[in-house]
């Protein structure tokens, strides 16, 4: 019996070792989500047309797969698929669209910690044709309030809640009576 | 529907309820991608949350059944026996839906990586996950760490295995902690640090009363004792929750202004039920413990049956779900944007130090400067409360303590705090010389002072003793982790001095050292690996706490002779190197002052040798002290023995062998001491004097 316990306990000792040894190969570098810097064109900007080449810098190294979207006012895509990493950057080329209005660039790349990171500028560019706004938009910053924009999260959540209080306490109860 | 299935639902319910609610506010909701941008799809992103919380609540539970096995219950053997065994074989089976729920989570971690719905991942995907990301990695190092304590624990006899393979099961939160989100901010090591600690005491607390919560329902009558022991854990545990919780939240939270951000709310969610838990927790402590001892008085049945366990089992089943709700809200947490810093870390130099460049080195920098660096905070934090906390059960027994000690420990301490993030904390990413500096203090200066601070000895006389005969307890850990075979190996002076040298020869020429720089777990490694050889090599030769080896001192002055001269030598081939030592490293930096590495690493160089020799020398008086001091405190022994009671010793000698005989002994109302050197063992083992070997377990 005695041998059997020292050969276990040499055995969890060799496989704290491995573990130790895993951890290390394992420890990351860099530990960090990236953040978008800037971009060019850079947020909320208005230029009279957009340049053949969007470039967005983050503030540490992203990896592929980096995607990048942007979307004229109808919906055309001028950019669309696949995004070359170079470091910090992501860069993107457009095809001329001819289309005023405000176009939404959207982006997703990996971060070096592994995470992807995602999200979306808009630019307002001024030269071109005028055309009718179809585009679907995120239903973010509606500004109709914090409790009126969650309603429905939280009716949904409570009643979990109380379904599951209520499977928790109800037949407490019973079993209280029974007792007394 | 029987009652453990009514818990299960509800709990269930109660925990993914919270996470929806807890996604929401987080703005993490999965949600479709835009037109254009592969879309894993809603499913993906559901089944990644659900499955982390899964894996999460699993991990806990293997390290709350290894706890219980290895330190709750009472045994009355090495070998874990009955409901501990038992114990074990349910961590052994929560280990392995661990690990599957880790794969799963794998699986869908790809899948939203790549964008790519379930149906479509292929091998390819897997090992480029697998092996390029470092998400990828942790989770891969998570399901091997899990799946080998799962089928370790099938195989697991002892209680020493039980411990080890708790610390296994610990290590597997190690890298979730490291690969966990810690924004553009700096403070990536206090980030990672901080997070480790919160995940040990999460798992340790929650995984703890989980186990308990299972003894009970086993109806066990080791349910008193075991909840006893929890209770004193618990209060560690809710410490550093608390504390790591908070200093986390401080790297991601700026300022006030980002105190109405969504990632702030959710802390708020956090900090409320750590309250209210710590509330259940105190309930506990003043109500169900009390009520369950005076049941442990009674007849089995009440103690088994009795209305004491009820409120136990019902408290604690409020607990447990208010914890998997936390957890959920945990995980809601890990997905959701942190508030963006004002002073975003973008520049080579930033990203490398986690912070900007500081300013040229003054005197008062060098004395004032505070850098929040998470080991050095967590080491001197632990060792702080820990050394406090036996002092003050030293003090509630009525025992003294030296004060000498106290000063030193405390001492000690301040040079590591001043070594790791104190102001020469600050330059020792900086300069190689401050570096230096730095590394004598942690491997030269204070150990020296921590070792006379006797920490194994206030251990051994404080940590929690048996509660029944044969019980293994903490304290007997330590004294038979003291006679195993390991410590004995580890503090041979022949390892403990080469483990001392031979780390500044293998660290400084070779590329060890530019890797571990450029890393902030590197770094931190670094300084641990420096303090904790310092303080072997100090612990063998101060030799002030009980250790299974007894060097006498004038061997120990051998051995110190024997080290000066290597020390010295490398001081001098630093000193005389043409070539910069992590060139690359100090080249990154581009720092304004000290702008001739070589001239640094000179100064480094003679640092060493003089800061290198200063401590010996100390040391080398102490052992002289020591020495004259042992040999003195023997003679005067003996003198006042021989001339008190006039020969008595052999009398009293004579008198316990005849004791051992079963003779009646002729001088048994006489009051009479045992010989001086034959203790009598239950006195040894209670009171293990400083001076002498560890006593045997």
């Amino acid at each position: 019996m005695t041998s059997t316990a020292a050969r276990g306990l040499r055995h969890v000792v060799l496989a704290c070792v491995t573990a130790v040894g895993l951890l290390v190969l394992s420890s990351p570098t860099a530990v960090g989500h990236a953040v978008l810097v800037s971009t060019t064109p850079a947020d909320g900007s208005t230029v009279a047309i957009l340049p053949d080449e969007i470039v967005l810098t983050f503030n540490e190294r992203v990896t592929t797969p980096a995607y990048v979207v942007a979307e004229a006012p109808d919906g055309t895509q001028v950019a669309s698929g696949e995004a070359r990493t170079d470091g910090k950057s992501v860069r993107a080329t457009t095809n001329p669209a001819d289309i005023a209005g405000e176009y939404r660039i959207s982006y997703r790349v990996v971060s070096a910690d592994g995470h992807p990171i995602d999200g979306s500028v808009y630019v307002t560019v001024t030269e071109g044709r005028t055309v009718e706004k179809t585009r679907a938009e995120d239903d973010e910053d509606t500004g109709a309030g914090f409790v009126h924009e969650h309603r429905a999260h939280f009716l949904w959540g409570a009643a979990g809640v109380i379904a599951a209080a209520a499977l928790l306490l109800w037949p407490r109860r019973r079993e209280d009576k029974e007792d007394a | 529907m029987t009652a453990p299935v009514r818990w299960a639902v509800g709990a269930f319910l109660a925990t993914f309820a919270t996470l929806y609610v807890a996604l929401a506010l987080g703005a993490a909701l999965p949600a479709t991608a835009p037109l254009g941008i592969p879309d894993p799809g809603v499913f993906t992103g559901w089944a990644l949350m659900v499955t982390r919380v899964l894996s999460d609540l699993a991990g806990l539970a293997t390290v709350g059944f290894l706890t219980t096995a290895a330190f709750l219950l009472p045994s009355s053997a090495r070998e874990v026996q009955g409901l501990a065994a038992r114990s074990v074989r349910v961590a052994s089976t929560t280990a392995f839906a661990w690990a599957g729920a880790t794969l799963v989570l794998f699986f869908f971690s790809t899948s939203q990586l790549f964008g790519t719905p379930p149906s479509a991942l292929s091998w390819n995907l897997f090992t480029e996950y697998g092996t390029g990301s470092e998400t990828g990695r942790a989770q891969l190092a998570q399901i091997v760490i899990a799946l080998l304590v799962a089928v370790l624990a099938r195989r697991t006899f002892s209680v020493r295995a039980a411990a080890l393979l708790l610390g296994l099961a610990l290590g597997g939160f190690v890298p979730q902690a490291m690969s966990g989100h810690s924004a553009g901010a700096g403070a990536h090591d206090l980030a990672i640090v901080s997070m480790l600690l919160h995940l040990v005491g999460a798992a340790l607390w929650v995984g703890g009363l989980a186990g308990l919560a299972w003894v009970a329902l086993m109806g066990s009558r080791r349910l008193p004792a075991a909840v006893t022991r929890f209770s004193t854990l618990a209060v560690w545990c809710v410490a550093i929750l608390a504390v790591s919780g908070v200093v986390n939240a401080a790297t991601r939270i700026q300022g006030l202004s980002d105190l109405d951000s969504r990632y702030a709310l959710l802390i708020g969610l956090k900090v409320l039920a750590l309250v209210v838990l710590a509330g259940l927790g105190l309930v506990h402590r003043r109500r169900t413990v009390t009520s369950l001892e005076q049941a442990d008085g009674l007849s089995d049945d009440a103690a088994v049956r009795g209305p004491a366990r009820r409120l136990f089992l019902r408290i604690a089943a409020v607990e447990l779900i208010v914890m998997g709700m936390t957890v959920a809200v945990a995980v809601a947490l890990s997905r959701t944007p942190t508030p963006r810093p004002d002073d975003l870390y973008d520049t080579t130099v930033n990203a490398i130090l986690g912070g900007p460049l500081p300013p040229d080195p003054t005197l008062w920098r060098l004395l004032w400067g505070f850098t929040p660096n998470g080991v050095g905070l967590a080491v001197v934090g632990l060792c702080l409360a820990l050394y406090v906390k036996g002092l003050l059960v030293m003090h509630r027994r009525g025992d003294r303590w030296p004060v000498g000690r106290t000063i030193s420990w405390m001492a000690g301490l301040v040079m590591v705090a001043w070594a790791t993030f104190g102001g020469l904390g600050v330059y020792s990413h900086v300069l190689f010389s401050a570096h230096m500096v730095s590394h004598m203090m942690l491997s030269m200066v204070a150990p020296i002072l921590l070792i006379l601070g006797a920490p194994v000895t206030l251990a051994l006389r404080t940590l929690p003793g048996p509660r029944g005969k044969g019980d293994v307890s903490p304290r007997q850990m330590l004294v038979s982790l003291l006679h195993s075979r390991f410590v004995s190996v580890v503090t041979h002076p022949l390892f403990a001095t080469a483990i001392f040298v031979g780390s500044l020869y293998g660290l400084y020429f070779t590329p060890i050292f530019e890797t571990a720089m450029e890393s902030h777990v590197g770094h931190g490694l670094m300084e641990l690996h420096f303090l904790a050889a310092g303080s072997l090599f100090y612990y063998v030769i101060i030799g002030i706490d009980p250790s299974p080896r007894r060097i006498a001192p004038l061997w120990r002055f051998v051995i110190l002779l024997v080290t000066i001269p290597f020390h010295a030598f490398f001081s001098i081939t630093l000193m005389a190197m043409t070539s910069v030592i992590a060139s690359g490293y100090y080249n990154q930096l581009e720092r304004p002052y000290a702008t001739d590495l070589l001239s640094d690493q000179y100064l480094g160089g003679g640092i060493a040798w003089a800061m290198g020799e200063v401590p010996l020398v100390l040391v080398m008086g102490a052992l002289f002290v020591q020495w004259f001091r042992s040999d003195s405190r023997d003679a005067v022994r003996h003198d006042r023995n021989a001339s008190k009671n006039d020969g008595a010793e052999l009398a009293a000698y004579n008198a316990y062998l005849a004791g051992l005989a079963g003779r009646p002994s002729p001088q048994k109302k006489a009051p009479q001491k045992p010989a001086p050197d034959k203790p009598v063992p239950e006195a040894d083992e209670a009171r293990p004097e400083s001076s002498d070997r560890a006593p045997r377990g």
